[in-house]
């Protein structure tokens, strides 16, 4: 069951979830991107503007010609000048002629000549001398901006990097300043100090230039070396990052190809000598963040299984200085370092909520782009909860975990209406009825304490109610042949629950006391022409009920002395309603809940097929009896208990051939296999009936072509 | 006499038999690729144009893709060095093949003037030659040779000429409305299948091409690589190209098979792909194989080609002058590709 649980059931074409998150953060990254930059932007200029101001009115500034900038209608022009905001006007008209300065983004196809590349360079260098000149008052980030962009353009880089120095680093934080720094850092490439420059970018947060900068130098030897030069150069918290959560994935890997596979004694001795260099830096006082190394440190001995360790260098980190961003994660992996090795698993308990709602509180209020907290939760109820729980005997609790993962992604589910899709629910309808009934009684009349409190309140209302588990046993119990005893757990599910649920629709619109093998699988008349919505149907019984009743009738009626007679049309019309309700029926909802009838056959296909040979032995030999003998042999050929077997064997195939364009039937013939049989013994019986077949013979073309063939 | 007329005869044939039904290029001479989007050149890449008496140098000067539905240029190459006076350089633009579905519609005029404006900018020695690269098929084949029609009127009335390349399945097709074309003898496999073959350069897959060469109506000259592939494959699903990724990490990679097969022992992101402009996972277990061309295959299959088209190697090209290719292959690779005749 723990692998059930831990794994949820995938299609084939699937890739399985790992839920390995990354856990170690330490970078401050993001403010810069493209898109964070023109929010914090617009966010100034809505500020100055007193309405809104959007990332368009922005652009726009870039086409305003000088000339037109006092009768422009943009927002912010309209807002200096309405403020007779002089300072202001004077800066945009530097910032328009800026944008003059060089070819629009619709000259895409525009390459100038040395002679237009030197005035434009003359244009921006004038630009920037004038920025210089300027008394700029309140608009210093603004103006330090301007000269740097334009020096940038101007292909300037010493000057650049003058101005920073000179007048950018020493500004408060502000969005012109990260902007300003971000023409130093281009800059300083240019200048050919690529160390340099990845510190800028990195202490922009700007992840994906500074890793791309030192792309030879992501290892231990480049971390000492930068430590050594600045022991708290913000390119160290990116370097750290990066190898943790490489050296995270590497050994958590073995869910892909075995732990000894792949991890080379390089690799092994590479994490371990940076696991000795985090200690020594938190010991040595240089950095500011002995937090960040000293997590660093534990996670990775965590990872190689030294949970003593780890628990011990946590503890540490705990209570070491470092970023909010570093706290906050050395929080994160003591939790997830604490689900090892737990002695008192009911205290455990207690102590856990609260790490377990604060993470969840910051997981909701994170951003949606990319979420620690919310990764964390993931990765700490599904690979490290839900393991412990099974592994401490409580298996209610670990699909609680599940559920809780579940809640995490915030879909808005219908009060009444159960997600099956869901990985607490794939559990639970993947299991048996016997585990199933465990759950209902842990939730219904076990005591329960704050942490089984707590994981419940993640489960949705539907799933809260007796009706689901009800429901979900008496579903089971069918699978599992257990007819009689389904009908008291169906008994207590109402018609309305099941009519707001997606299978209502089947479950009005599927006959199974039709015979599956004779005509064509059971059409819904709107879903002719392809999938139709699957729309809720309002229901007045309840079919699971009716049908287990139905069998129990069948099945005490055979229990009376009967005649040969009675017994064969009792045991094919209990064949006809099993099989209805298997995997391969058209009522599979009897018995399961989103499934697919490409699945190997299940125990209902055997018990259909154990009826219809008990029919087949109780017939008497009479021509009376044609019509029912050819039923019960036709559907034992139509059965397929072989495709469970390890290589999923079919008696025939419908083979596309290329030249002619059209399906054939190819047949494989072995009578080791029931279905074939089942057909060999099929054809000797259609053969012996002649030109007096039933039309259900003679309408298969699969029995036709076979009598063709031999 | 009537031996004599046979002989006559008999010598005719022979000659009508080696004669290059399309004709030879324009001024050959042993020819090189360069398709960095910056010109610097190296000692490596300028000893290897003097050693090997290079005469021309196709130099990539921009691509043309699409963006917002319209076909814009990208990548234009920067100049932060000059090529030798010596050196007759051809411009090279690359046509992305979703361009020819876009609106192309004034693409001629455009692409013209910039490149002859590049050119007098850049100061390339004697230009007056634009090779257009564009993997073209019958799909598309009308609206590039109305593309080539409309850019070789434009070039001719500069004095210019238009040459194009020439891709093997493309032997099959009409040939494209120009004064030339450079047969790429590379990439003639599907890097993204991991299979024996050799996807940069494998005979098998170039023999079924070769009974086009002969009268293949256009002059034609051949290229030949010299690149290698860093192939990133998690089980036999392609991944993408590891550019100038360092396979010698070992921390990184495992070598199974030295320069052949490694093995990503350590997960990471690889942000730019390393000049290839994505982003690449590399996850642990995953693989990385590393093709390059078989020197005497491609010498050998240069020779078949010579007898089946002579004149073809009257220049051979090579692709690419960049250092770390020149050092992949020896330096009798380059002069016997250089000398087939």
């Amino acid at each position: 069951m723990l692998l059930f649980v831990a794994v949820p059931r995938a299609e084939a074409c699937a890739w399985d979830p790992t839920d390995n998150y990354y856990l170690f953060y330490a970078f401050e990254g993001d403010r810069t991107t493209r898109a964070a930059t023109q929010t914090r932007l617009t966010e100034w200029w809505t500020a100055y503007a007193g309405r809104t101001v959007t990332a368009e009115d922005l652009d726009e500034l870039i086409g305003i010609e000088s000339g037109d900038l006092a009768k422009s209608q943009n927002p912010i022009v309209r807002a200096a000048y309405r403020k007779g905001d002089k300072a202001m006007q004077q800066y945009l008209r530097l910032l328009v002629a800026y944008f003059e300065a060089g070819p629009t983004e619709e000259d895409v196809w525009y390459y100038p000549d040395e002679a237009e590349v030197a005035a434009q360079r003359k244009a921006y260098a004038n630009v920037a001398r004038r920025a210089a000149a300027v008394q700029p008052g309140k608009l210093v980030p603004q103006y330090t901006l301007l000269r740097m962009r334009a020096l940038f353009k101007a292909e300037q880089w010493q000057e650049v990097a003058k101005v920073w120095e000179s007048k950018g680093k020493t500004q408060p934080e502000s969005v012109f300043r990260d902007m300003a720094m971000g023409f130093y850092a281009g800059a300083l490439r240019k200048l050919g100090r690529d160390e340099d420059a990845c510190e800028i970018y990195a202490r922009l947060g700007d992840a994906h230039s500074a890793t791309w900068c030192m792309h030879d130098g992501r290892n231990l030897g480049c971390i000492r070396r930068l430590y050594a030069q600045n022991p708290n150069s913000a390119a160290l918290h990116l370097l750290v990052q990066d190898f943790v959560n490489n050296a995270q994935e590497t050994l958590d890997g073995e869910g892909r190809l075995g732990r000894d596979g792949y991890i080379t004694k390089v690799y092994a001795d590479e994490v371990t000598n940076f696991i000795a260099f985090a200690k020594q830096v938190a010991n040595e006082r240089k950095t500011q963040s002995p937090a960040m190394w000293l997590t660093a440190a534990a996670w990775l001995n965590y990872l190689y299984g030294n949970v003593v360790e780890a628990r011990t260098l946590i503890d540490r980190a705990m209570a070491q200085p470092g970023t909010p961003l570093m706290k906050d994660d050395a929080r994160i992996i003591r939790l997830a370092i604490s689900t090892a090795d737990v002695k008192d698993f009911a205290d455990y308990r207690t102590q856990t909520v609260n790490e377990l709602r604060w993470l969840e509180g910051k997981a909701r209020e994170g951003k949606e782009t990319f979420n620690l907290y919310w990764n964390a939760a993931q990765r700490i109820y599904l690979r490290h909860l839900v393991p412990l729980c099974e592994t401490q005997g409580r298996h209610s609790d670990a699909l609680l975990c599940l559920a809780a993962a579940d809640a995490l992604n915030g879909i808005d589910t219908d009060p009444l209406q159960v997600d099956y899709s869901s990985a607490f629910s794939t559990a639970l309808t993947t299991g048996t009825a016997e585990e199933a009934k465990r759950v209902y009684h842990d939730f219904f009349q076990a005591p329960t304490d704050a942490f089984t409190d707590f994981l419940y309140a993640h489960l949705p209302e539907a799933q809260r109610t007796k009706e689901f588990y009800c429901d979900l046993i008496g579903t089971l119990l069918v699978a599992e042949g257990r007819f009689r005893e389904a009908i008291s757990w169906h008994e207590q599910v109402s018609p309305r629950f099941l009519s707001a649920q997606a299978v209502s629709y089947y479950m009005a619109r599927r006959d199974y006391t039709r015979e599956r093998w004779i005509g064509k699988r059971q059409v819904i008349e709107e879903q002719r022409d392809g999938w139709g919505a699957e729309t809720l149907t309002t229901l007045t019984a309840n079919p699971r009920l009716q049908f287990c009743r139905d069998i129990v009738a069948l099945e005490e009626a055979l229990e009376k002395p009967q005649s040969d007679d009675y017994k064969a049309q009792t045991r094919y019309r209990l064949a006809t309603l099993v099989f209805q309700a298997s995997l391969h029926g058209d009522s599979w909802f009897l018995s399961a809940y989103g499934r697919s009838c490409y699945e190997p056959a299940t125990l209902l296909d055997t018990l259909a097929y154990r009826h219809l040979q008990a029919a087949e032995a109780a017939l008497p030999d009479a021509p009376t009896y044609d019509d029912l003998r050819a039923r019960v042999l036709f559907a034992k050929a139509y059965i397929n208990l072989d495709n469970s077997a390890w290589d999923g064997y079919q008696f025939f195939n419908y083979a596309y051939d290329w030249e002619t364009e059209r399906y054939t039937l190819e047949f494989f013939p072995d009578s080791r296999r029931q279905q074939s049989r089942d057909y060999a013994a099929l054809a000797t019986y259609a053969r012996r009936q002649g030109a007096q077949q039933p039309l259900f013979f003679t309408r298969c073309d699969v029995l036709q072509t076979w009598l063709r063939r031999r | 006499m009537r031996t004599l007329l046979i002989y006559i005869i008999g010598i005719t044939v022979l000659l009508a038999g080696c004669s290059r039904s399309g004709g030879s290029v324009p001024e050959p001479a042993p020819a090189v690729y360069y398709w960095r989007t910056s010109l610097t050149l190296d000692d490596t890449e300028r000893a290897f144009l003097r050693d090997n008496h290079i005469g021309k140098v196709y130099l990539r000067l921009f691509d043309v893709v699409v963006r917002d539905g319209k076909p814009v240029p990208q990548a234009t190459l920067t100049l932060e060095d000059t090529l030798p006076d010596t050196l007759t350089t051809i411009p090279v633009v690359f046509i992305t093949p979703d361009v020819l579905q876009a609106d192309t519609a004034g693409l001629a005029e455009r692409l013209v003037a910039r490149v002859i404006k590049m050119a007098r900018v850049m100061r390339l020695p004697a230009a007056s030659e634009l090779q257009l690269d564009c993997d073209w098929t019958p799909a598309t084949r009308d609206v590039y040779f109305a593309l080539l029609t409309d850019v070789r009127t434009r070039l001719q009335a500069e004095g210019w000429r238009l040459s194009t390349t020439i891709r093997l399945h493309q032997l099959a097709q009409p040939a494209p409305p120009i004064d030339y074309g450079v047969l790429m003898v590379y990439n003639t496999g599907d890097f993204r299948q991991r299979t024996a073959r050799n996807p940069i350069f494998s005979r098998a897959d170039i023999e079924p091409f070769l009974p086009k060469l002969k009268d293949y109506p256009l002059p034609l000259c051949a290229a030949y690589p010299n690149f290698r592939w860093q192939r990133l494959f998690s089980g036999d699903t392609f991944k993408g190209l590891l550019y100038s990724e360092n396979l010698r990490d070992s921390t990184v990679y495992e070598a199974l098979v030295p320069d052949s097969l490694y093995r990503v022992v350590q997960g990471r992101t690889l942000h730019g792909a390393l000049q290839g402009g994505y982003d690449i996972h590399l996850s642990p277990g995953d693989e990385v194989v590393v093709s390059r061309p078989a020197e005497a295959e491609v010498v050998g299959l240069a020779r078949a080609m010579e007898k089946a088209r002579p004149g073809l190697h009257e220049q051979a090209v090579v692709y690419h002058l960049d250092s770390t290719s020149i050092q992949n292959l020896s330096s009798q690779y380059y002069e016997s590709l250089y000398r087939i005749r």
